[in-house]
């Protein structure tokens, strides 16, 4: 609870800090930025300290993180001179009460919500949280930046790790060790997230009351209907909790004497895994799995299935789609949404970013409006330059590439689109003209963005090895309606309603072409490149070898291996099988691509007809001061300029972008197949969707009437509570309220219970001087690297395939793990000394699980591990029933190497 | 002195100038560091030799320390010297409040400030605190002058002295704000009036900033000083979670015990400032009452930090002290009685001091008698003197006589503050571990080394098991050392370990061990009242063990490199 409370003041002081940089530069947003206050403050401090901690200004200690806060205070500061002081800023406070009570009520509700949830179960194990927390750790630990990896001595951090930087600055600076900060860190972005969307749909939906009250129509009461933004994005769920429950009560399953069908036609047709598997009895409402993890199969929905698979199985003549696809393996592909990732509270990238996409989209929101009152010029990059706006913006999107490297084109794309149109209608359709505003802006905000967070860059290594086609993978439409239909129903009824108003249909045609040749254009670029992909090992036959070890022979080789990676990748026996197969797979299962293909052609035919070309009025000296200052809603200059509704088929828009790409291509990484693809651009899907669905359901709420309004919505609540069927069920499996003795945010608490001696050997190299620690190398998931991540001090080797995974090979780690499994199996003292002197060992740690892992293998002729060899030549540095840590003597080390 | 000549006044300063730098310049080397000392001076050292280092919440001393070191080396002497310097500095601090609280009063502070026993100690440590003390004195005192950019200068120099300025600056805005409260109340009140004061904030704040980033970061020489100095704040705060470093009744003892001239009269000052309400007096009434009691109430005091308060007391003593200036009657009679009291007091105190060192039986009736004679024969004196004179005559001679004692007690605590006694080791100003026989045990390391090698300077050492800032700084410069374990089959030259039963070395090759005395820890608060009336007088402790906490170590060293033929395996 203290804990709790220290960090609910210090992000509660550092939104204080923050507030008038957002006063100043937000002008344009109706809550001037103050629900984003916490989150851009906490952004600045964690760029000010791990900027001037990289450039080795400051120290990586509790000053460091001070002096950054201090220096916060110092922007604050200056800031607060470009508005007409303080007395303007008070008295603005004093004005929205309403606001700032639900505004604070919002988030302390939503953090408190999720501190609950984890202190019902805090266990920092499983899935990626062990990685979490050995980063966390690592750089709260680390002599100096950049960061070391816990997992591979000697080496920096080579993954975007900024947000990690955020919880550890805030567990630094509050004094919370890191087995607490892991959980008020998921629980704070919780809360931040949640006050993020609230204000962006609050802005949005303020606009329109205003100009609804201009039309002489009953304003609506902003406040309290942008609360449907962070219910929908944050609670919400996609279908499949729905689906759970009747599954779980037996419907679709044929029953005779109490006995349940093996098979399903429905559950099989569709096809999600587990639930094609009949219920277990008693039959009830309540989704259940022999494990009791019946809420992960959520986020594994979308299903992709390669070639080979399915033309094992294919039946000459019969349609895929008829069998598809209860006999072939399916491979696995992630859809995580919000309310799943703060349910598995992995402290991830893609989710702490998210308060931080939120205040993108804020940036991006608030240059839009500033449209209606200002007449924005061609880009050219040295006015640009001279604008603080711009330099935030460069920080809080190029923060975005650091926090979770996807988001930065998403939303610097958001950004110079919302530039594009603003453009577009105050100067009206040229193609070149808009592509170049578009591209300009977004470019030079690209390189400013990548060019402050230049340090991060150096060294970073990624998986991620160019694009490739997609053409065995793809999203069949029930699973895709599945995953999005609680935000596309509103969503839909949302862009047929302003279509309607509109009554300008004929635009709509402009939108159907458009989005037949968008759609058209990924199909003609995918397969373009699926055959480039499939014939290259034809082309590498065409290059005449000079020897292997030519240059011609290693372009030979090269191009042979990407080709024959290619279709094992897509799973087809020949490039024609590939071709046509995928070909008539996809016309038989058009869901996906038809929903987002007339998703795509009403949105683009409204961006068209709903802002026609108009001559912007010159704002007089007047209208310009009152720009910055005034409440912006007083002083619009023109009626469509500003309008929320582009900005929110702008969301839209960058929506379809995100799940109609992956359709036709995807990033290459190790995995293979579209899993990560899917993952981070679906998860960034539903916050912008989410949003447009919170602005649409209130405005279908307001402005539908009589009968057919009335059918709109209970639609729009039917689908609402199957999103929230999933929530419910999930929170009241969580919250066991006869357990809440055992309550605790302390997500390294269990382990003192149940493995005190495991527990004791962490807590004492907590606190022993740094240096670097072997131990057991495992596989991912599992308690490998353990002492490394409670303890924060780097291991030789920790996880082999996350390290693979973030350094895209596996050059760094060469023989470590040979190297380790010899230290700890080898008899031989000299041999083990030069194994030690090698990665500069300081701690040999010999625990349970050292011995499980080096346990003798007949098959493999390996001994086990022997301890010996440690307890003749070294002194125990640390011992207890379980766990014994020998220290190696410092003049038996070289000089500890810096990170590099 | 704005004048520009010599004056009387020049003199008087600049005797108060010398007297504070011999006292604290004198045998600034000749002691040990303390491990408290030692680990702000091993990070000088390291940040010298240009290794990566983590500052501490010291930057100002650190930095500046490891200029010197750099420019001229390590050793005790340059580790206190800048500490030294600022506390001699601080003499001249009076000058900046001559206004306000008088020329003589400023004259009579100045040699206040050269001779307090917490000054004098706090001016010999090698940490930041002094420079803390003097920054902020400055900073006051040039703001109250309207020198705004001075007074941050000396402010943001003052802000790099480490953790123990919060206290001070909590203090001093405290107190500030006391005399504020009561000016507005007292409207009429035109001494402190506000006229003249200076009011650039932005000057104050821009030349502090420029002064904790140059000096913080010793001309951008080592940045990371920045953080050092936050980090000040933190263990300011951390400060308030520990338990209590010095117990109450110590911090009293080397209050009253050791300045009491000074606490006398600063007491007077401080009762007659409340009561008359005085501007001045009542503000520094006000500043001292609130400093006193921050650092009893906070756990993480230390005796030194005495000096944070000394400085208004020692102002308000000052303005009392001016008022006993001699006047032209009755001298004869006055100085006459003067020294006759005084040394009537001082045969009482020496009675009294032998009464804890009683040998003979007998002799306490005696030394009894000794003290109830003196106090009568004071008495009588006192009487004869009113009856022959006045009484004015006879208490102008009784209080003469008594600060006379008083004077003469200072000065030795003074003394034996700055660590110039017989016993430096027994100082209760210095906190936590201090080095004992700590040439002793170097010679016997040195020694060892010329056996080996030929060299007093080389020997191959590893301390295990074992760490003390004090001792990595003794050994800073002598032999090739490691701290941490030691393996099997290591040959080193020596092994140093700490004591234990039956101790001896599991190594491949036998050595031979001697038990040193590395250094004590005095349990002040296990002390009782004859014991510390002793230690008053003579800087002796009693010899029980849970009074001074020893840390003995063992020295090993290999068997045959002691001189002749090979010894045996005596110590494995």
């Amino acid at each position: 609870m203290v804990q709790f409370l220290l960090w609910y003041l210090t992000i509660g002081l550092v939104g204080l800090l923050a507030l008038p940089v957002a006063y100043r530069f937000l002008p344009f947003l109706s809550d001037r930025g103050y629900t984003l206050a916490r989150t851009l403050g906490l952004l600045v401090w964690g760029f000010f300290f791990w900027l001037l901690a990289s450039l080795h200004i400051l120290q990586n200690d509790w000053g460091g993180v001070f002096i950054a806060l201090l220096l916060l205070a110092g922007l604050s500061l200056w800031a607060s001179r470009g508005i007409s002081g303080w007395r303007d800023l008070f008295d603005w406070l004093k004005g929205r009460t309403r606001l700032i009570v639900i505004t604070e009520i919002l988030f302390l509700a939503a953090f408190a919500f999720l501190a609950v949830m984890r202190a019902a179960s805090p266990d920092i194990t499983g899935t990626e949280k062990p990685m979490e927390l050995a980063f966390i750790n690592s750089i709260l630990r680390s002599p100096s930046f950049p960061p070391a990896d816990p997992w591979l001595s000697g080496y920096a951090i080579s993954y975007y790790y900024f947000g990690y930087v955020l919880v550890a600055i805030l567990a630094r600076f509050t004094g919370v060790s890191a087995g607490y900060a892991f959980n008020l860190g998921i629980s704070l972005v919780y809360g931040l997230t949640a006050i993020g969307s609230y204000g962006v749909v609050y802005t949005l939906l303020a606009r329109w009351s205003r100009r609804r009250q201009d039309e002489g129509k009953r304003g609506i009461f902003s406040q309290g209907w942008a609360l449907l933004a962070p219910l929908i994005i944050l609670l919400a769920s996609n279908l499949e909790g729905g689906f759970e429950m009747l599954h779980a009560q037996g419907v679709g399953w044929q029953q005779s004497n109490g006995t349940i069908a093996q098979q399903s036609q429905f559950w099989s047709w569709l096809g999600l895994q587990e639930l094609n598997q009949p219920p277990s009895a008693p039959l009830s409402l309540t989704p259940k799995r022999a494990s009791g993890i019946w809420w992960w199969r959520a986020s594994r929905v979308v299903q992709d299935y390669s070639m080979l698979n399915l033309l094992e199985v294919a039946i000459p003549g019969v349609p895929f789609s008829s069998y598809y696809p209860p006999d072939s393996k399916p491979i696995e592909v992630i859809d995580e949404f919000p309310f799943f990732s703060f349910y598995l509270a992995d402290l991830h990238p893609h989710v702490l970013a998210m308060p931080f996409g939120l205040m993108a989209i804020a940036l991006a929101l608030n240059l839009y409006l500033r449209g209606a009152y200002e007449s924005f010029e061609s880009f050219t990059i040295l006015a640009w330059l001279k604008r603080p706006e711009f330099w935030l913006a460069a920080i809080g999107l190029g923060g975005l590439s650091f926090l979770n490297i996807w988001d930065f084109p998403i939303y610097v794309a958001l950004f110079a689109a919302a530039f594009t149109l603003v453009r577009f209608q105050q100067s009206g359709w040229e193609l070149k003209a808009r592509l170049q505003d578009f591209f300009s802006l977004g470019i030079s905000l690209g390189i400013a963005g990548i060019l402050l967070y230049l340090p991060f860059y150096i060294g970073f290594a990624s998986q991620a090895g160019g694009i490739l086609p997609s053409l065995a993978f793809f999203t069949r439409g029930i699973h895709f309606w599945i995953m999005f239909g609680v935000l596309l129903v509103p969503i839909t009824g949302w862009l047929i309603w302003l279509a309607r108003r509109q009554g300008d249909l004929h635009r709509f045609s402009v939108g159907l072409k458009l989005a037949f040749g968008v759609v058209a254009a990924l199909w003609v670029f995918s397969y373009g490149l699926g055959v480039l992909g499939m014939n290259l090992a034809a082309l590498g036959s065409l290059v005449q070898t000079g020897g292997n070890g030519s240059l011609l022979g290693k372009v030979e080789q090269s191009l042979t291996n990407w080709g024959g990676l290619f279709l094992n990748l897509q799973g087809g026996n020949s490039p024609t099988d590939i071709l046509w197969n995928s070909l008539s797979r996809r016309i038989e299962m058009p869901g996906t691509w038809l929903t987002l293909g007339f998703v795509l052609a009403g949105t683009w035919a409204l961006l068209a007809s709903f802002f026609p070309v108009r001559q912007l009025q010159e704002p007089d000296e007047e209208t310009s001061v009152k720009a910055a200052t005034a409440p912006p809603e007083k002083i619009a200059i023109s009626d469509n300029l500003g309008d929320p509704h582009g900005f929110v088929l702008l969301l839209v828009l960058v929506g379809i972008g995100l799940t109609l790409t992956p359709e036709f291509i995807y990033l290459r990484d190790q995995f293979g197949g579209r899993m990560n693809t899917i993952f981070k651009f679906y998860f960034e899907t539903w916050i912008v969707w989410g949003l447009a669905a919170a602005f649409g359901a209130v405005i279908l709420w307001n402005e539908l009437r009589r009968l057919s309004g009335a059918g709109v919505k209970l639609v729009m609540i039917v689908f609402l509570a199957g999103g929230l069927v999933y929530p419910f069920f999930g929170i009241i499996q969580r919250l066991d309220f006869s357990k809440t003795a055992e309550w605790t945010l302390d997500g390294t608490e269990s382990l003192a219970r149940f493995d005190p001696d495991e527990k004791g050997a962490m807590n004492w190299l907590t606190s022993a001087p740094y240096g670097i620690v072997t131990e057991a190398v495992g596989g991912s998931y599992g308690p490998a690297a353990r002492m490394a991540a409670h303890a924060g001090l780097p291991t030789v080797l920790g996880w082999p395939g996350h390290e693979s995974q973030w350094r895209g090979g596996a050059v760094e780690m060469g023989s470590r793990q040979d190297d380790i499994s010899q230290l700890y199996r080898g008899r031989d003292w000299t041999a083990a000394k030069a194994i030690i002197a090698k990665y500069v060992v300081r701690y040999i740690v010999v625990g349970g699980l050292e011995l499980s892992t080096y346990r003798p293998d007949d098959k493999l002729g390996l001994r086990g591990l022997d301890e010996t060899k440690f307890q003749k030549n070294l002194k125990v540095a640390y011992q207890n029933s379980g766990v014994t840590i020998y220290e190696v003597p410092s003049y038996d080390l070289p000089a500890v190497k810096e990170t590099n | 002195m704005s004048t520009g000549k010599a004056t009387t006044e020049h003199f008087l300063f600049g005797l108060a100038v010398l007297l504070a730098a011999g006292i604290r310049f004198l045998g600034l080397g000749n002691t040990p560091l303390s491990d408290a000392e030692a680990t702000w001076a091993l990070q000088a050292i390291d940040l010298a030799r240009g290794s990566h280092v983590l500052i501490g919440p010291q930057p100002g001393y650190i930095l500046l320390t490891a200029a010197g070191f750099f420019l001229w080396g390590a050793s005790e002497f340059l580790a206190r010297f800048w500490p030294a310097l600022a506390g001699t500095a601080l003499v001249l601090a009076p000058v900046l409040f001559r206004d306000r609280i008088g020329r003589n009063a400023a004259l009579v502070l100045a040699f206040g400030l050269a001779l307090e026993p917490s000054l004098v100690a706090a001016s010999r440590q090698a940490d930041g605190r002094i420079l803390a003390l003097t920054g902020l004195v400055f900073a006051t005192g040039f703001w109250l002058k309207g020198s705004a950019g001075w007074a941050g200068a000396a402010g943001g120099f003052a802000l790099l002295g480490g953790p123990t300025v919060w206290t001070g600056l909590i203090g001093a805005g405290l107190g500030w704000s006391a005399a504020r409260v009561r000016r507005t109340r007292t409207a009429t009140a035109t001494e402190l009036s506000d006229r003249g004061f200076p009011r650039s904030w932005r000057s104050l704040a821009g030349w502090g900033l420029g002064s904790v980033v140059i000096v913080g970061t010793l001309f951008w020489f080592a940045p990371t000083g920045l953080s050092g100095w936050a980090n000040s704040l933190a263990a300011f705060l951390q400060g308030w979670g520990q338990p209590d470093r010095t117990a109450l009744l110590v911090m009293f003892i080397a209050w009253v015990g050791l300045s009491p001239l000074f606490v006398l009269f600063g007491l007077t000052g401080v009762v007659k400032g409340l009561w008359r309400k005085d501007p001045v007096d009542f503000s520094l009434a006000w500043l001292w009452i609130i400093l006193f009691l921050l650092f009893l109430v906070y756990p993480g005091r230390e005796p030194a930090d005495l000096a944070w308060s000394a400085v208004p007391l020692l102002g308000l003593g000052a303005r009392q002290a001016v008022h006993l200036i001699p006047s032209a009657q009755n001298k004869a009679p006055v100085i006459g009685y003067t020294l006759l009291s005084a040394a009537l007091a001082i045969s009482a105190c020496i009675n009294l001091v032998g009464l804890t060192v009683v040998g003979q039986p007998g002799e306490e009736v005696l030394r009894w008698t000794g003290i109830f004679g003196s106090v009568i024969l004071i008495a009588a004196s006192f009487l004869l003197l009113t009856w022959g004179w006045s009484l004015g005559t006879a208490w102008t001679g009784a209080r003469y006589g008594m600060i006379a004692v008083l004077v003469l007690y200072s000065l030795s605590t003074a003394l034996s503050a700055a660590g110039l006694g017989a016993r430096p080791d027994t100082e209760i100003w210095k906190a936590g571990n201090y080095p004992k026989n700590w040439m002793v045990n170097l010679k016997v390391l040195g020694d060892a080394a010329e056996w080996s090698s030929g060299r007093r300077d080389s020997l191959n050492l590893v301390i295990s098991e074992f760490d003390s800032p004090s001792l990595r700084w003794a050994l800073r410069n002598h032999f090739e050392q490691s701290f941490g374990p030691i393996v099997a089959d290591a040959k080193p030259q020596a092994v140093i370990t700490p004591e234990q039963k039956d101790a001896k070395l599991n190594l491949a090759v036998p050595y031979s061990g001697q038990m040193l005395v590395w250094s004590q820890a005095v349990q002040w608060a296990q002390l009782q009242p004859r014991e510390w009336l002793h230690w008053l007088f003579f800087r002796e402790l009693p010899g029980r063990t849970e009074t001074v906490v020893t840390q003995p170590i063992i020295f090993w060293l290999r068997s045959d490199l002691f001189p002749g033929p090979a010894k045996s395996s005596a110590g494995r």
